[in-house]
This record gives structure tokens, sequence and C-alpha cells, in this order.
């Protein structure tokens, strides 16, 4: 399967807009300008994933997780490398963190900002391609790549799409990459691709009544 | 039917203990509410913590029973449910969902982690969930953890300072022990030197370093400079206390300077090179400051104290340095003085055996030929001469080597007097003039005869002008001109003697009366002599207060000394010329061919060398005196109770007893018996102190050997007229 440029286009504006939202919550929340942009969208199998997301960082990655159901359902992944997370939550909190750890309430901010932009995100799909989509209560995990793959496959002989968005979050002047993960079933993707077609469809149409 | 509504019934009832028992079991707090977040359920742990009772405010709205949820943008949250989605609430960004105090000890709010959730029926949301947890505890766990982590983490990294600074002390070390090593393997002081500042530089990696040494008068010299030209700065004077090396030496510990840098001759030279601060260290060996390192920056800033440390370090091992290789150099100086010393005495040995033999050759050869029996009379005269000469020529050469002997040892003794200098000067004329008649040359004098008496030693007066004499001669060629004059100059007397000889070369005039020196030093020389003449005559004349100084207009220029010598104050001045016993000098001497000057005189000579004896004898005899000898000490004295002679002449040197036991027995004899007889010792000894010992043992007059027979009259002459005298007053 292979996303027509104007599909990756739509896509990728979606993103935009669930990330200029997130970045909104973030800096209400912490009363820091938070930035996210995301300047690449890939679509990859979801058992071939660690193919593209091994060079992400070879050992343990911090990723919030949330399962999201109805008639678009799947997993949805914020995957951090575990410096990255430490640096994210110490931008965040205000706090230094000398031990370089991970401890609990470090884990609940993250897994709170993954809440976010998960939501962010799966709120404007919903939103925008005229879905209702429920979401399960986020959890954060530290694992390897290998691990976080393996898990996510379990049990499933389905094929399955993963949507990789590159994230990056930009505040006081400091920079936290991570990303973005969508993994969807054919009937959830193409779904997705049906209804991002429409919306092309009446963007379009609002686009020729508008001019 | 029945069953299904049992069922149904026992369901409800199990639902409901379940739920009862939540609430009153549970630790964490937990809100329901319907679409309207009207509150359902309110747990017993809640009402616990906030005091608000199930029953007092179930049916009411969550947001008007805490309306501060909605003016802390929680109520988001709430209506994300009643959308389908799940929210968490971390307590580090929210703190808390209500607040409620941490305990009933604890005034700081309780920690909330918090999860909002749609409560959802059938795929309907129909209300929300919301469960809190207490995490204070555990966020005051983790804040302890927090600390001691940080604590380990700034241990681990004062550890890992620690081994980095120990790291850059080892690179320090190393460093330093490159920069000694480098240096050390020099042994020129100016190797040292230049190794230490291209070593300093490379490793605080500064624009330039210079070195300054202090000289004698504690100026800083520039004597080693990396960085800039040598030739800029290489010998650049910092007078004390000037300039910046000044400061540092000054303050004797290390100094910095920025901006502006003190003025001073090698400042100007370093700002025109762009160099804007400066850092040095005095190199202080036994608190004595030998010199200054600096070193240069263009930048404004000063070195680190570890680069100053290093620094210190540098200069505490270059003091070392430099202290060795100046010893290392002080004994390379000493060293060749001494074999410049050496190779001159070595010189002097071979031209001493040299000097020594030649006269020898020609006494052994005439003393052959005479023995042979087969010449002429003639040739034996002339022969006779011969060997005359060269004895004379080579008692000199001995005199003149005791002389030196004892200029050296310090025991070079004056007997001084009140004396004229012209007739002693007319006396030495006399003894050359032989030598400049060989050599055509012409002797012109200009002598004033009263120029006032000087306190001298007349025999080492005479010696001196000889010797300038002897030397004009020896240097002049033939038919050439020597003149001598004798003046009053205020209250010097000044003797000059002037030749129009060979002349002295501008850079040997200096060492002209050095001893063992001579100008042409080589084997082939054409002037005979050992070189000690001027030595001598330099040593004697200080020796009598005055000085003696040469001038020459170069070579082939002829040369002139000049010796002057204090006149005699009036006092001395009334001193009787006539006293006898003052008159040594040999414008009173009488001639040897005074044959009859010592008729009637019966003498006894002791003497246990028959050579000598014989000598005596023949003298004394030719001159009409009657001799008897004795060959030891305790002959003498029997000789003299049947003898009775007028005058007893010993030797000083004999086996068993020596001179002075002899005429300490004789002093003992009462007058009668000889005890009073006018005495002369005759000795190698000729030192001063040697007279006056024999002089302590009862002698009247000491004679050196080898014996003039002339003098040897004079002092018999002299002791008869004595004798006569005390006869006289007797």
């Amino acid at each position: 399967m292979v996303l027509t440029e104007r599909q990756n286009d739509a896509l990728t504006e979606l993103i935009n807009i669930a990330f200029a939202r997130t970045g909104a919550a973030l800096s209400e929340l912490t009363g820091h300008r938070v930035l996210l942009d995301s300047p690449s969208v890939a679509l990859h199998l979801a058992n071939e994933l660690d193919k593209s997301l091994a060079r992400f960082v070879p050992g343990e990655v911090a990723w919030i997780h949330q399962v999201f159901h109805g008639p678009v359902a799947g997993d949805a992944l914020l995957l951090l490398n575990y410096e990255g997370a430490v640096h994210l939550t110490e931008l965040l909190t205000d706090e230094s963190n000398d031990s370089a750890r991970l401890d609990e309430s470090a884990r609940e901010v993250l897994t709170e900002v993954g809440n976010i932009l998960l939501n962010a995100c799966l709120g404007v799909f919903g939103n925008v391609l005229h879905v209702h989509v429920g979401f399960s209560v986020p959890r954060l995990r530290l694992d390897t790549i290998k691990d976080l793959i393996a898990w996510l496959n379990r049990g499933r002989g389905e094929l399955r799409y993963a949507l990789v968005v590159f994230t990056r979050f930009q505040i006081k002047d400091s920079q936290v990459n991570g990303y973005l993960v969508l993994v969807l079933n054919m009937d959830s993707f193409d779904r997705l691709v049906k209804e991002i077609d429409d919306w092309i469809e009446e963007n379009e149409g609002r686009k020729k009544i508008s001019s | 039917m029945a069953t299904q509504t049992e069922q149904m019934i026992e369901n409800t009832r199990m639902n409901g203990a379940v739920f009862r028992w939540i609430n009153d079991h549970g630790n964490q707090g937990l809100i329901v509410t319907d679409e309207q977040l009207r509150i359902r359920i309110w747990n017993h742990w809640l009402e616990t913590k906030t005091h608000k009772h199930a029953e007092e405010i179930i049916g009411l709205s969550l947001l008007e029973v805490f309306p501060e949820l909605v003016t802390r943008q929680l109520d988001r949250y709430f209506r994300q449910a009643l959308e389908g989605r799940s929210n968490v609430l971390s307590q580090k960004l929210h703190k808390f969902l209500i607040e409620v105090p941490a305990s009933e000890l604890d005034v700081e709010p309780m920690r909330q982690s918090v999860r909002i959730s749609p409560l959802e029926e059938a795929d309907n949301v129909i209300g929300t969930v919301t469960v809190i947890d207490d995490v204070t505890e555990r966020v005051n766990r983790e804040a302890i953890l927090q600390r001691q982590l940080a604590q380990r983490a700034k241990l681990l990294e004062s550890e890992s300072a620690a081994r980095s600074a120990a790291e850059a002390a080892n690179t320090r070390l190393s460093n330093l022990q490159t920069i000694t090593d480098e240096a050390f393997a020099q042994h020129s002081l100016n190797d040292v030197l230049f190794k230490i500042v291209q070593g300093v530089r490379a490793v605080l990696n500064t624009a330039t370093v210079v070195l300054l040494m202090a000289d004698d008068r504690g100026d800083l010299i520039v004597r080693a400079i990396d960085g800039i030209e040598r030739e800029a700065v290489l010998g650049i004077r910092v007078p004390t206390g000037t300039g910046f090396a000044g400061m540092v030496a000054s303050e004797r510990k290390p100094v910095s300077v920025k901006g502006k840098l003190p003025p001073s001759p090698l400042n100007i030279v370093l700002e025109a090179r762009g160099i804007r601060a400066l850092s040095g260290i005095p190199l202080v060996i036994e608190n004595h400051v030998l010199g200054v390192i600096h070193v240069g920056m263009k930048e404004m800033r000063s070195l680190s104290d570890e680069d100053i440390r290093f620094l210190r370090l540098v200069g505490d091992r270059a003091s070392l340095l430099i202290e060795r290789a100046r010893s290392y150099e002080s004994e390379k100086i000493a060293r060749a003085y001494a074999e410049q010393a050496n190779r001159l005495k070595d010189q002097f040995l071979a031209t001493v055996s040299h000097e020594l033999r030649t006269p020898l050759n020609a006494i052994l050869g005439w003393a052959r030929l005479l023995q042979s029996g087969r010449i002429d009379q003639g040739t034996a005269v002339h022969a006779l001469e011969v060997i005359e000469r060269n004895a004379k020529a080579q008692a000199q050469l001995i005199d003149d080597l005791l002389d030196v002997s004892r200029i050296i040892s310090g025991k070079l003794r004056l007997n001084l007097s009140p004396v004229e200098t012209a007739p002693l000067v007319e006396a030495a004329l006399d003894a050359v003039r032989p030598a400049a008649d060989a050599k055509g040359i012409r002797l012109r004098t200009n002598i004033s005869v009263h120029v006032g008496p000087i306190p001298g030693d007349p025999d080492r007066i005479q010696q001196i002008v000889w010797n300038l004499l002897s030397n004009a001669i020896k240097f002049t060629p033939n038919e050439g001109e020597v003149f001598v004059s004798v003046d009053r100059d205020h209250s010097n007397v000044e003797i000059t003697v002037r030749d129009t000889g060979l002349g002295i070369r501008p850079e040997f005039l200096p060492f002209v009366f050095d001893r063992f020196r001579q100008a042409d030093s080589s084997v082939t020389r054409t002037h005979s002599g050992l070189g000690l003449g001027l030595a001598i005559v330099r040593h004697l004349v200080e020796l009598h207060g005055g000085t003696v100084h040469a001038e020459s207009d170069g070579e082939n220029q002829g040369a002139t000394f000049k010796v002057c010598f204090p006149v005699l104050g009036a006092k001395l001045e009334d001193v009787d010329h006539d006293d006898p016993s003052l008159k040594t000098d040999m414008s009173s001497a009488i001639p040897f061919d005074d044959l009859n000057s010592l008729q009637g005189l019966h003498i006894l000579i002791v003497d246990d060398d028959r050579d000598s004896l014989d000598l005596l004898v023949t003298v004394l005899q030719q001159c009409g005196a009657q001799v008897v000898t004795a060959g030891s000490a305790s002959e003498g004295l029997d000789l003299i109770s049947n003898a009775k002679p007028d005058i007893v002449i010993s030797d000083i040197e004999m086996p068993n007893e020596d001179g002075y036991a002899f005429m300490r027995k004789l002093r003992a004899l009462p007058a009668n018996q000889g005890g009073q007889i006018p005495s002369v010792a005759l000795t190698a000894h000729a030192k001063a102190e040697d007279r006056m010992r024999a002089l302590a043992a009862g002698f009247h007059i000491h004679v050196p050997k080898p014996v003039e027979p002339a003098e040897l009259l004079v002092a018999i002459k002299s002791l008869r007229e004595r004798n006569v005298k005390s006869v006289a007053d007797g």
C-alpha cells in the first residue's frame, strides 16, 4: 500500500493541526512556549517497523501507548529515547534531573504528555474525518525497540500498517526528538485512506466554492 | 423467570456488595459522575480526606462543588471524558485534582495522580470515572532519592573532576619532566635557557616566553626567548625594579598584568608584537633572585592558577638547572685558567732548564780545555773570563729564581735604610757596561746626584735598575742606545730607562710585568733569559712603596720603563750617611785588586766544603791575611784558643753542628778566650730571616753565598774597623 502524494500531503496537514493543538496544550500546561513540528510522515508495514526505528535508538526507549477503538482502531504510540525522555520531563517541569533517571513522577509526566499528543492526533482524525474514536487510558513502558515491536505484533496474524511521524518538541531553545506511530489494521487503514480522500474532496470543493 | 429475576436480584446484590466494599476499603479516591457531571459516587476515602460526606454532595454538580476545577482549566478533562477520551493528570504538572492536606499533621497539599476516563455503556458515554491516587509519600521518597542520586552524581562528578585533575597533574608532570630533561641534556647555559623557554611555550601555548637573568647589579637581561625573533630582544637590559620583570623580581612571587604593560625597553617590543597580558614568576635559589620567566598573551587574560603552578614548578627546576650550568661554566673557565697557568709553568721550566744549561756548557767546555793543559796563556785567560761570566750569569739566574720563589711565598724581605739612588744607578750602569759595549750600545745618562734619599734596600734598588738595564740592552739591537735618568719629581724619585729596541706590542703591554711571561715564548726565540726580571722589578718596586710602568709605541719603537720611589721624609734625611754600619752599598766596595787590604789580619774559616774553603783561603791570602781553616764546628772551637784569630768566618750549613751552634758556643766563651771575636756568617740562606737568625746567634755580619770576594772583603774590612774602634773605645 502506498499513499498518493495528495494523501500524504493531507495526512501531514492533519498531523500538523494535531501538533499545533498539542503544542498549545503543553504551553498552557507548563507556562513555556512549546512547539511541535513534523518534517516527515512515512508508511511502513508494522512487522518491518524495526527497520525504520532501529536507527533511532540502540538502547531503551520510553513509549506511551494508547489503544483507540471505533471505526478506525489500532495502537497509538509516542516513542522517545531514554535521554530524550529525561530531558523532556526536565524541560516541561523546570526541574533538573541530576540522576538522569525516569522515576515514577517523571513517567507520569511523560504519560500525560503522550496522552495529550495522542489524544490531539486521534481527536483531530475523529473530528475531521467524522469518525468517533474512543481511547484507552495511556500507559508508559520502557523497552528496547525490538521488544516494543514484538509486543505490538504479538499474536497478530493480520497485516498491519504503521504510520510513522517524526516528532520534534522545541522548548526553551532545546529540542527533543521522538516518533509518533499509529498502527492500524488493513480495514482501519482503508477506512482512514477513504476518509482522507473524502476530506480532500470536501476541502477542494470548499476551496472551489470559496474561490 | 423466577430464576432469572432471582439471578438479577442476586447480581445486583453482589454488585452492591462489591461496590460497598470498594467504597469502604479502597485507598484511592473514586468519583463517578453522570453526563451532566453530577456526582453519583463519592467514596469513603474522599469523605475522609475532604470531610465532605457523600449524602451532602451526591447529586450536586462536580464543577459547582469544586469551582477551582474550572479556574484551573481542569474541567476540560471531564468534558473530554464525556467525548470518550481518557486522560491522565501527573502530579508534577498538576499537583492535585482536589486540594486536601497530605495528612492531619501536614499542611502541604496531598500530591495526586489522577485518571479521568469516560464511563461507557454499549459504546455510549454515560458519565465519567475519576480515580485519584495519593502519591505524596512516593513524591517525598522520590525527592529524597533524587537528592541522593544527585549527591552521588555530584560525587561522581567531583571524583571524575579529581581524576581529570590528577590526569592534568600527570600531564603537567610529564611536560615538566620533558622540559627538564631536554634542558638537562644541555651543558651550555645558553642552550639550557633556550630549551626552557621553548618547553614552556609548547606546553602553555602562549604567544611569547622570555627568560631574563639578573646581573651583578640586579639589572635583568633578556637571555632567552621564544615566540619573537631573537635579534629583537636578546640582550635587552631591564634596569633593577623597572618594567614587568623588575616587578616580578622585587615581588618575588607570580605576577600578572593585563592591558597596558609597565614601561620598559622590553615591553615596547612586546606591545608592538600585540602582547596585551603578561604573567611571570621569579627564579629564586637560596633566597636569591636569579632571574624571571614571563609569558605573554595576545588576549586580555591571565594564566590559570593551574598554569601558574606549572610555571612555578618549571621555575624551581630551571633555577637549579641554571645554577648547575653556571657552575659548569665557571668550572670550565677555572679549568682553562689552571691549564693556561700550567702551560706557562711548563714553558717556564723549559726555559729555566735551557737557561741553566747554556752557561754550564760554556763553563764545562772551557774547564775541560783548561784541564787538558793544551792551551796557550792568552786562551787560558779568555777561558777563565768566559767561565767567570757564565758562572755569574748562572748565579744571577738562581738569584732570580729564588727571588721569584720568595715573591710567590711572600717571604721576600727588605732591609730598609735611607739610600741615595744615584750611586746605585751608577753601580748598576757599571755592571752592565761590558754587555752594552759588547753590542756597541751607547749608554746615555742624565743622573741628578742629589735627589734625596729614599727608604730602600740598596741591594734591591740596584737589582731593580740592573734588571731594567739588562732588559733594555738585551732587547736593543747592536749600535742602539739606552738612556738612563734619575730625577726628582715632586715627592718622588723617578728612574727612567729608555731604549731604542724591539718595543712592546700593545697587546702584550698589560702582561709585561707578569711572571713566566715572555712576549715570545717559542723555542726559536732569540733572546735568552727566564722572563723573570720584570716580574721581580715590579714586585721589588712595589715592596718599596713605588710604582713601575712600561710604555711603548709598538714594535721596533723602543720601550720606556719608569720607576718612581717616594722620597724619604726630612727626619730620615738627617741620618748620618757616613755611619759605617749603614755602608752596605757598593760605592764603598774596595776593589778586589787591593792586595794588601787585609795585611796582618788573622782569620779563621770554618767550612765543611773543601772547595769553598780553598777558594776563600786563596782570596783572603791574596789580600795579605793569615788564614787557618777548620772542617767542622768542634775543630773551629779547638783552634780559637790556640790561633786567637782576629776574625772568624763560618759556614752555617754543616753536618753534626751547624754554624749557629758553633757561634753560640763561641759567644759562651769569656772574652779573653775569644768569646768576642768579630764573625762573618756565610750561607746560601739569603733570606732576611736567615740574616736575623745569624745575627741572633752572635754573628756580626751575614754574607750570602755564592760569595763575591769583593763583598767578603768589604765585610771583613768593616769588621776590622769595628774591632779597632771597639778596642779604641775600650
